[in-house]
């Protein structure tokens, strides 16, 4: 993997493997990692690039793991029931929308957020730096919920304390709610410019 | 929903040919990208089987006596500098599957199949 959209590829989808394998017995979980790195090698390396770009294999394999988050859920499900599952094409189609939106929402957030921040940084605008600020931690908040959410699951069947993925869960969507409630209102305060420019693509407007 | 017991379905059967074609060109053992790109290949499909369709379908096969697998021996693997390979291979029981499941298709796969038996 040597171009930077195959490496990108590759976190995202060890990311999401890493995600969906806690909280699973140990074998099966480093079992599937396993598999899905040896996957992600041949598919970045030879027999993989037969006619394909970098670019276009990385989103080969973006493509492969979106697609199959559906399946990584009612695998996951199954496993910790012990049994096969299989989703019906509507529940299918839930996991699948949640999944795109949730992606969406971390990837234009991520881009909204350091946008906010480097327009702050130049403009020499505070607001904007710290609306920026705001919304990456909103971010970090939904990962800390979705953290909580795993940990929760996995301290339960362990018979463990659940008191510490509770307060994660907690903490992550007071997080979410919070700084994106900051940023929402703070946005239409009047000297506010974030919102009317920069990722938005609106021109910068005095608030009246 | 919970499917028929038994029965293959499409993905499954793909799976099976796939590993079965690769057999009878040489490779008696698939690792999972082998096996989607060979189904890629088969349907004429850019894209290939997603990550979390093929392995759960190689799983559940596997658990089903459909399939063996084992792993590849680390030390191979470090000395490619490589990430291990986990083998598929098809079993009496998953050739036998196959058959059944194509019954009504053209002699030339059966013929493919009973081939390897």
């Amino acid at each position: 993997m040597s171009a930077w959209h195959l490496a990108l590829a590759g976190v995202f989808t060890r990311t999401w493997v890493n995600a969906y394998t806690t909280g699973l017995p140990r074998r099966t979980g480093g079992e599937r990692r396993e598999e899905i790195a040896s996957d992600l090698w041949e598919q970045a390396t030879g027999a993989g690039l037969e006619g394909e770009s970098p670019g276009a294999a990385a989103a080969h394999i973006f493509g492969r793991t979106v697609l199959g988050i559906p399946a990584d859920v009612a695998w996951h499900l199954g496993e910790l029931k012990g049994e096969d599952m299989e989703m019906s094409i509507g529940e299918k189609s839930v996991v699948g929308v949640f999944a795109v939106l949730g992606i969406a929402t971390v990837v234009f957030g991520v881009l909204l957020g350091s946008n906010g921040i480097v327009d702050g940084w130049l403009n020499d605008s505070p607001l904007d730096f710290f609306y920026g600020v705001l919304i990456l931690a909103s971010i970090i908040g939904q990962f800390v919920a979705v953290a909580g959410v795993y940990a929760w699951r996995r301290a339960d069947s362990e018979g463990r304390s659940t008191k510490k993925a509770r307060s994660m869960i907690v903490a992550g969507t007071l997080g979410i709610a919070v700084l994106g409630g900051a940023y929402v209102v703070g946005g239409d305060q009047p000297g506010h410019r974030s919102r009317d420019s920069g990722l938005l693509g609106l021109q910068d407007q005095p608030m009246a | 929903m919970r499917r028929k017991k038994g029965a293959l379905v499409p993905l499954e059967i793909s799976i099976l040919a796939a590993c079965i074609n690769l057999a009878l060109s040489g490779l008696k053992e698939s690792h999972g990208f082998l096996i989607a790109k060979q189904i890629g290949d088969q349907q004429g499909a850019r894209m290939l089987t997603a990550h979390g369709t093929l392995y759960k379908a190689l799983g559940r096969m596997a658990k089903g006596g459909l399939l063996e697998s084992r792993w590849e021996d680390p030390v191979i693997a470090a000395e490619e500098s490589r990430p291990r390979r986990r083998f598929y291979r098809v079993t009496a029981e998953g050739q036998a599957a196959l058959r059944a499941a194509r019954a009504p298709a053209p002699r030339s796969t059966g013929a493919s199949v009973t081939a390897l038996v």
